[in-house]
């Protein structure tokens, strides 16, 4: 009632709201001087009556170091539910290249249909070496790779074999080729100038690019004449420095054009280098030589002198040294299970976990192999080698 | 028989290749059984499931 008598009187005279204005804020002053007049008389009696008054709460102080920290908090963005955008992208496991891994090179020459010696592979021992080789579940990388590891662009994997092929030999592309593309292993092919597509038992032209259109087969050079590149005293060294130029570059030039691809490795005839040798070709633009040393490429072994295996035709010797990796033994004289095999009457020989060829997301897992459909086994032969890699560094 | 070997450490590659040799009498040829298996690194660092909660007794 009051509040509407109020509005009637400040709807007839509006001159009067600035009046009742001023009461107010009159009222509010006297209200306010009103309490503190009140509290210092409470706080006089209580002084009076004796009675403690009740302490005041300060305002702690601040460090500087806390005045910051507060600041930060205020800051509203702090508790921003929402990351950034760069975060929120799903990152990529970063690249680890890995320098434990071991290179076996295997160098082979030409290859029959039957016989065989130290530099000639029957073609059923050399079926039976790939295939021991696919079995072990060994990876065969391009020689390409080599250099791509080396050069930290890609991973290889812990252990991994290279196949090369020195010459140019019809029976490379007769007989070795069909096992190599039966099981997608890469492999390089050495040829010299002097013996490609020129009749007889040479590599043709059209069979050479038949290899390579597979993207299996890639071309380096073995020289001009394939003779020793070390120096023969018949020669100065300037006729030396000459010829051995023209070794490195024609061959390459002569490959490059006929074939239109980058011809960037090299094999020494016969093994023969020295570092002469071997800074000449480098110059020329071979960023891998590789020699006849059975040696395993490792990290620290100098492209320029990358150890082969020559695997003889007369005996598994250098094979099965190829093929064994960190002392544990051969894969050339072993006999590998299928990991589907079964028993006659069905039942699976081995049972394998984590399961073959699955995907798990158990990153510490327990690995188990049940032999007993196998039978008998000699407790001590037992051994387990565990391969870690990145799958992509494996090229099949 | 059966071979088992626990892994002692996690593996921080995405494949694993393993290879056991054996010999059926000492005087054979070794034998060998290989098989690969690949890691999900991403799954493998999500929450794993749990396991169901206890149902609770119906009155």
């Amino acid at each position: 009632m009051i509040l509407s008598s109020l509005r009637a009187i400040l709807c007839r005279f509006p001159q009067t709201r600035f009046l009742c204005f001023l009461m107010l804020i009159t009222s509010l002053l006297a209200v306010q001087t009103g309490c503190s007049r009140i509290k210092e008389k409470l706080q006089r009696l209580a002084q009076t009556a004796g009675v403690e008054p009740a302490p005041t709460v300060q305002e702690p102080v601040l460090t500087a170091e806390e005045e910051k920290l507060n600041a930060a908090l205020a800051d509203p963005k702090l508790f921003d539910a929402s990351a950034p955008e760069d975060d929120a992208a799903p990152k990529a496991i970063p690249f680890e290249l890995n320098r434990s891994s071991i290179v076996s090179i295997l160098g082979y020459h030409d290859f029959r249909d039957r016989g065989g010696d130290a530099m000639l592979i029957n073609a059923t021992k050399f079926r039976e070496q790939m295939q021991a080789i696919k079995d072990s579940k060994i990876p065969v990388v391009p020689l390409n790779d080599v250099l791509e590891w080396r050069n930290g662009r890609k991973n290889l994997p812990e252990e991994c074999i290279v196949i090369t092929m020195d010459d140019g030999w019809v029976g490379v592309y007769t007989y070795a080729y069909p096992v190599l593309k039966e099981l997608g292993f890469p492999f390089t092919v050495y040829l010299y100038k002097k013996y490609v597509n020129i009749g007889g038992r040479s590599m043709t032209w059209v069979q050479l690019k038949e290899m390579m259109d597979t993207g299996l087969c890639s071309v380096g050079s073995h020289s001009v004449s394939h003779d020793s590149l070390r120096k023969k005293t018949k020669r100065s060294d300037a006729e030396q420095q000459l010829w051995l130029i023209s070794e490195f570059k024609d061959s390459k030039d002569f490959l490059e054009e006929h074939l239109k691809i980058p011809v960037t490795s090299f094999a020494y005839p016969y093994g023969n280098y020295d570092q002469a040798i071997l800074q000449t070709g480098h110059q020329l633009g071979y960023e891998t030589q590789v020699t006849v040393n059975g040696q395993k490429v490792t990290w620290e072994t100098p492209l320029g002198e990358l150890g082969r295996y020559i695997i003889h035709g007369d005996n598994d010797t250098n094979f099965k040294l190829a093929t064994s990796f960190r002392g544990r033994g051969e894969i050339g004289s072993s006999r590998a299970l299928r990991t589907d095999a079964t028993t006659p009457d069905g039942k699976p020989l081995v049972d394998l976990y984590p399961r073959p060829d699955t995907t798990i997301t158990e990153r510490q897992p327990l690995i188990e192999a049940r032999l007993a459909g196998i039978g008998t086994i000699v407790p001590e032969s037992v051994s387990m080698r565990i391969r870690r890699n990145w799958a992509g560094a494996s090229a099949v | 028989m059966t071979a088992r070997y626990a892994m002692p450490n996690r593996i921080r590659r995405d494949e694993c290749s393993i290879t056991i040799t054996f010999k059926r009498a000492p005087d054979l040829p070794d034998e060998s059984v290989a098989w690969r298996f690949k890691i999900d690194l991403a799954a493998a660092y999500l929450p794993q499931a749990q396991p169901p909660l206890p149902v609770a007794p119906e009155k």
